[in-house]
Formats: structure tokens, C-alpha cells, sequence
């Protein structure tokens, strides 16, 4: 009895509500571009990946244009009536918007660098809200509990004041002056850094971090979570990484992410409630979580209420 | 309902005490509410909340720190018996908030931990099941060899997929004879209710043998059933006894799960299985749209960017002020080194508080006069140059006077 009846048009979320204008009508990641290319070599042209996004199932197809540009490639409906779906290849990810769009996908202007790699890290099914895997991903106490022995360890688990800044142009939201001490920070670590990080929440399900290259310390990695919203209970997160290491290979970038990540997953499906509770009051921060807290009020200030407890 | 009403306020068994050794959590659930029980190391027994006041997570995943446990999140430590948070360690040397984990009230009886799912002050006092009870006194008998005699023995728990009502009725059937050695033969047996949730099924033959069981129903479909077979028994018999009622209730369990069977289709799948996967005939792209493009802020290299905060005014930082109290009339002196909120508290003024450390905005506190000087990590940037309100707990004031709402 898990879903009940098919989303409409207009964007109806899991108990009938209208999903916010602002979730409805943003770009959403839905595939690794991979992972459908690789439908098509093994398929062939009527080879249809499926997934659900905001309640709604869709297919995808990738076209066998060779020469055109990426975005013409792709091809994405609803299941249920057959309407095409807005939808564009970027990031090694394909977006889809289910409704009309109102701006671009966000801009990441560091990922068209020539020297660097784009790499997707894997796509995992998480049974939480995306909203919570974003939160997570912003987080640096968990770093030596949960990741003990790369991305932190005890006794240094002191988080350090950081700055938050909001860009009231672009509405984003940015964490300046994060540090944190790492035993084995990235692939390319060979020993234990402070390692310097920025963090940016470009969408309410999109957020992207900035981090210490060892090899090339006044530059940095770019590790992005594009988090794809299912339904209101159950995320499918995109790791996609914009790296300046040319000594690792890609099978050992996607372990080392794929290890942090399953590490996370294990809390993020432990949380109580699924739902990210807005202005219930059941939660208490530090100043550590300065960056969680400014999220969830950036989240109000936009109406955002799918995949939060609408505040119960 | 008032049915209802009566279930909630009474006390339920949660688990055997000997699950709680070895710096054990025992997980479980009531009434629809997980819960964790642990012992700490001076002896006192918790049941508490399975869920970390920080950020939601079951505190099932953490660890036993003797006389505290620890969220696996972020390693917040939470002390035996109030469940206040004792340490943060993102902040080392600060005081720990005053946050707490929800807890229950505890009772030991029969070898058991009991709880009672109300608030403290409304609390019923703990009914005694008086076939247990006189195994009890026995155990803490005076007289050596009644001492010595094995009187009872605690089944191992046993989870069923089924309703409590069901389960206890289901009891009514419940036929054992573990003096004959034959778990499938048995003489009559008669079933008593000895409490709301407890019955006592006794054999009707010579031997007399009973045991007596506890039903927690943990939620909607679930329940746990807990039991003591009351001897007396040798010493060497007590395995044989677990065994032979761990047989019977796996039967009546198989049977009431068949009964009650219930599938839950998982989500992100099943309904799409049912859609046509064909390409659509008109496989066109969607309209095109013309789209702003989106612009982002270039992220300068760590180290580089951010050096821009304003240098502090020495004279400004942490000098005393007037701080009037509009509501209640009051002038009150704010001395250098100490927070606004820490002065209303000195003069019996409770503004609610709970990071104090200018993150969670709780004690946000309307300004009417005056121009605050704000520390926090809370207000916009509009909302601070507004100058309405201020986090008491870290800020202060850029003028000589102050007036708040209070």
C-alpha cells in the first residue's frame, strides 16, 4: 500500500497536498548519464530506464544522435499520460524538471575547468527525505565518528567557527572559513591535513563542497550531492566529483566516495523522522551546526515543505 | 477512548534484565514508541527515547559509556538518569546544552525492567502479579535452602507479527507439559488472566506446572511476549524448560503471523512495474524554454576569501550597559563578561534558552530601543540590520541603553 494514487499534473505530493511551486518547478537529478548511455550500448534504441521523481514515475531514453550536443540526447515522459518531461544533460547527470521551469540548473562554473575530471561517484537509494542528506552532507561534527579514520578522529573533534554568507542575488548560501583536522582527507592525502573547506547550497536539494587539494593547495576539489527527490521518504543521492588529481583512477575516486557515503547512509536511515522536521522544535543545535540551521531557515524563507513533517 | 487510556497508563515489560549486561542498549519498542534500555554502571536503569535530541538518531546505534551513552552522529554524551546532554564534542570546552533525551519512569520486578508511558507526576504506582511475586520473596527468602531451589525461569522473549489483543487471546490455548520430556504431548491446561496484560496458564494434572506470561505490545501488529515458568525446577532442568515453551510459542506464533500476514509494498517501486515501458509514439522532446542562466558566485580558494570581517572595535566588545525592561519596568545594569541572558537570570527573568551559544535562536527576544550588537550565527543579515531583536544568550549592545520586550 506504499503509494497511493499517481501524482497530476499540477504536482500532487504522497498525502495530496500540492508539492511546493519551488520543488515542482526546479531541475532534479534523475540518472548518471553512464549509467544510460550504458542502457543504450546493451539495449539498444528502445532500451527505457525507469525512476520515480516527486511521486511521479517517469522513463528515460538516451537517442543515438552521435555528433549532437548532449543535451538533445535524452529523452524523458511521464508514465502514467506519456507528456514529455523537460530534461538536460549537465554534470554528468540528467536533470528533469516535471513541471515549467523557472531559472537554469545551478551553475558550477569550476566543473568546465580543462584540467579537471568529472567523475559520478554512483547514484545510492536512501530511505530518508533528501532534505536530510543535504543536511548531512553540510556537517563536519559527524566527520570523526562516523567517518573515523579519513574524513576525522577523535580527540580532534573540535569544529571551529565558520562563516556563513547568503548571496542574495543567486538566493545560495555559502559556509566560508570551514576547517576541519583529517587523517586521510582525499585519495591524494598522504598524511593528516587540516583541510580547508567552503560549503555552497545552491537548491533545496542540491549542495556542493569546495575542498583542500593537497597536490594543489590555492585550488580545490569539487565534490557535488544532487540529491533526487522520490517522494517525500526515500531519496536517490547523485555524487558527482569535479577533481584535480590525475594520480588516482577513476575506480579508486568512486570507492573512496562510495566507502564515505555508505558510512553516512547508515545514520541517514536511522534518523527519526524520515522527514526533516521544520519549526517542530524537537531538535537542538549548536553553534556547530550553524550552517544546518541557516539551511533550514533558507528552506522556510523559500515555503519548502515537501519531504519536511509540514510542521507536525 | 477510555479503554484506550487505561492500556497507556499502565506498565509494561520491556525486557529480561540479564540482556543488559556487557554495556548492552537493548532496543525495543511501546505502544508505537521505540525505546532503549540500558543499565548503567552504578546499577541504575534507564528507558529512554530511542532518538537523539541533536538530530534524530537512534540512539540504538551508540555506544555504552558507562554512565552515559553516546549518540553514534556526532558523539553527544547523555547522563544516566535525567538524560541530560554532559558533552558535546564539536565544543570541548563549552558548557553542554541544556538539551536532554526524553526518559521514562523505570521499575524492576520478576527479573524484568517495566516502564510506564506517562508524565512524571501521573505515574500509576506498579501492580503487582502476585504469582510472581511470591516466587519473588522466595528468591529473597531468609532461609538458605529455599534460596537455593530454582523457583522460576525466564523464557527467552519471543516477537510476534501479530496484535497484543490477539496474542492474549491466542494464550487461551496455550497447552505445555514439560515434566514428561514430550513437547508435543499434553495434559489439559486453563488459562487465567492474573493482570491487564498478563496470564498464568496452569496444567491441570498433578504436577500443577505453570508459567506465566507478559504481553508488551511494542505497535500495531507487533508484540513481544515475555514469560516465566514457575517450578520449583533442579538446576539442570532449566534448559530443558526454555526449550520445550520456546517449541510451543514458536507454533502458536506461526500460526497467529499466518493469521495476520501483512505485506508492504516497498516505495519507489511496485506501481511503476504496472506502467507500460514502451517509448511513446511521439517521442518529442518537451517545449523549449528560454531559461535565465544561473550565475554562481565564484568560490575563491580556501584561505583567500573571507578575510573581509570588520576589525572590532575594542571599545565596543564586552563593556556594560543599561538594559530596560519595557513590560516590567526594570533597569537593570549588564556588566562587562556577562551575557544579557545569564543578567535576566541573576534578577529572576527566564527567557527561554537552549544552545546558548547564539545558533538555535530560542532566545530571541524582541528589541524596542536602542541598537543591538549582534554575535549570533542566527539573524539574516536583514534581520539584524532591522534591529528588532537580538540573541540574548551571545549578543549585546552598540548603545548605551538598551530596551527589550520583557
Amino acid at each position: 500500500m506504499g503509494m497511493a494514487t499517481m501524482a497530476s499534473t499540477a504536482g500532487e505530493a504522497m498525502n495530496g497536498a500540492m508539492i511546493d511551486e519551488v520543488i515542482w518547478n526546479d531541475w532534479h537529478p534523475v540518472a548518471a548519464l553512464d549509467a544510460l548511455d550504458a542502457a543504450r550500448a546493451a539495449g539498444g534504441s528502445n532500451a527505457v530506464t525507469r525512476t520515480r521523481l516527486l511521486g511521479v514515475d517517469i522513463g528515460m531514453l538516451a537517442l543515438p544522435q552521435a555528433g549532437a550536443r548532449p543535451q538533445d540526447s535524452y529523452r524523458v515522459w511521464r508514465l502514467d499520460d506519456q507528456t514529455p518531461c523537460h530534461a538536460q544533460a549537465r554534470y554528468g547527470v540528467l536533470w528533469v524538471c516535471a513541471g515549467e521551469p523557472r531559472r537554469d540548473i545551478l551553475a558550477i562554473p569550476e566543473a568546465d575547468e580543462p584540467d579537471r575530471r568529472l567523475l559520478h561517484a554512483g547514484a545510492f537509494r536512501v530511505h530518508v527525505s533528501g532534505l536530510r542528506a543535504v543536511e548531512n552532507f553540510l556537517d563536519m561534527g559527524h566527520f570523526p565518528f562516523v567517518h573515523t579514520g579519513y574524513l576525522g578522529v577523535e580527540p580532534y573533534t573540535e569544529v571551529a567557527p565558520y562563516r556563513i554568507e547568503r548571496d542574495e542575488l543567486s538566493d545560495e548560501l555559502y559556509a566560508h572559513d570551514c576547517r576541519f583536522y583529517q587523517p586521510r582527507a582525499a585519495m591524494t592525502a598522504g598524511a593528516a591535513l587540516e583541510v580547508r573547506y567552503v560549503y555552497r547550497v545552491a537548491r533545496p536539494y542540491s549542495a556542493i563542497l569546495y575542498k583542500t587539494c593537497p597536490p594543489q593547495p590555492e585550488r580545490f576539489d569539487v565534490i557535488a550531492l544532487f540529491v533526487q527527490p522520490v517522494d517525500e521518504e526515500w531519496c536517490v543521492a547523485h555524487t558527482v566529483m569535479s577533481y584535480l588529481d590525475d594520480a588516482s583512477s577513476d575506480s579508486e575516486l568512486r570507492g573512496f566516495q562510495q566507502t564515505i557515503f555508505a558510512q553516512d547512509i547508515k545514520i541517514l536511515v536511522n534518523q527519526v523522522p524520515k522527514r526533516l522536521p521544520l519549526g517542530t522544535g524537537d531538535e537542538h543545535p549548536v553553534r556547530a551546526d550553524a550552517m544546518s540551521v541557516a539551511y533550514r531557515r533558507w528552506l522556510s524563507a523559500q515555503r519548502v515543505t515537501y519531504g519536511t513533517t509540514h510542521g507536525r | 477512548m477510555a479503554a484506550e487510556e487505561r492500556i497507556e497508563r499502565a506498565w509494561f515489560a520491556l525486557c529480561d534484565v540479564d540482556q543488559l549486561g556487557d554495556r548492552a542498549i537493548y532496543h525495543t519498542e511501546l505502544l508505537g514508541r521505540e525505546l532503549v534500555v540500558w543499565r548503567a554502571g552504578d546499577g541504575t536503569f534507564n528507558v529512554w527515547e530511542n532518538r537523539c535530541p541533536h538530530r534524530g538518531v537512534r540512539l540504538s546505534l551508540g555506544h555504552h559509556r558507562g554512565e552515559a551513552l553516546q549518540c553514534q552522529y556526532h558523539g553527544w554524551q547523555f547522563s544516566s538518569g535525567s538524560g541530560a546532554c554532559r558533552f558535546v564534542p564539536a565544543h570541548p570546552d563549552a558548557a553542554a546544552p541544556a538539551v536532554a533525551v526524553k526518559t521514562w519512569p523505570v521499575e524492576v520486578h520478576y527479573g524484568f525492567v517495566w516502564t510506564c508511558l506517562v508524565a512524571v507526576g501521573e505515574v500509576p504506582p506498579f501492580a503487582p502479579i502476585e504469582e510472581l511475586e511470591d516466587d519473588a520473596s522466595l528468591a529473597a527468602s531468609e532461609d538458605a535452602d529455599a534460596r537455593s531451589q530454582v523457583r522460576s525461569v525466564r523464557l527467552r522473549t519471543v516477537a510476534i507479527e501479530a496484535p497484543g489483543e490477539a496474542v492474549q487471546h491466542a494464550l487461551a490455548g496455550y497447552c505445555f507439559d514439560h515434566a514428561r520430556f514430550d513437547p508435543w504431548q499434553a495434559s489439559g491446561c486453563v488459562t487465567f488472566d492474573v493482570a491487564p496484560h498478563a496470564v498464568m496458564i496452569e496444567q491441570l494434572d498433578d504436577a500443577g506446572q505453570r508459567v506465566v506470561f507478559v504481553v508488551q505490545p511494542a505497535r500495531a501488529g507487533r508484540t513481544y511476549l515475555h514469560g516465566v515458568a514457575l517450578g520449583p525446577f533442579a538446576e539442570a532442568e532449566r534448559l530443558s524448560v526454555q526449550r520445550h515453551h520456546q517449541q510451543r510459542l514458536n507454533v502458536m506464533r506461526d500460526a497467529l503471523e499466518q493469521q495476520f500476514d501483512q505485506r508492504e509494498a516497498l516505495s519507489g517501486e511496485g506501481l511503476a512495474d504496472q506502467l507500460p515501458l514502451c517509448v511513446p509514439q511521439t517521442l518529442s522532446p518537451a517545449q523549449p524554454v528560454m531559461l535565465q542562466r544561473s550565475v554562481s558566485k565564484p568560490v575563491g580558494a580556501p584561505g583567500l576569501s573571507g578575510e573581509k570581517r570588520s576589525p572590532v572595535n575594542p571599545d565596543m566588545t564586552d563593556r556594560a550597559f543599561d538594559l530596560y525592561l519595557s513590560r516590567s519596568r526594570r533597569t537593570l545594569k549588564v556588566a562587562a563578561g556577562v551575557t544579557v541572558l545569564q543578567t535576566l537570570r541573576n534578577h529572576g527573568i527566564d527567557v527561554p534558552s537552549s544552545c546558548e551559544q547564539g545558533v538555535c535562536g530560542t532566545c530571541r527576544t524582541r528589541v524596542i530601543e536602542g541598537t543591538p550588537l549582534h554575535r549570533d550565527d542566527f539573524l539574516t543579515p536583514q534581520e539584524r540590520a532591522a534591529g528588532d531583536c537580538m540573541l540574548v544568550c551571545v549578543s549585546r549592545a552598540a548603545t548605551g541603553t538598551l530596551t527589550l520586550d520583557l
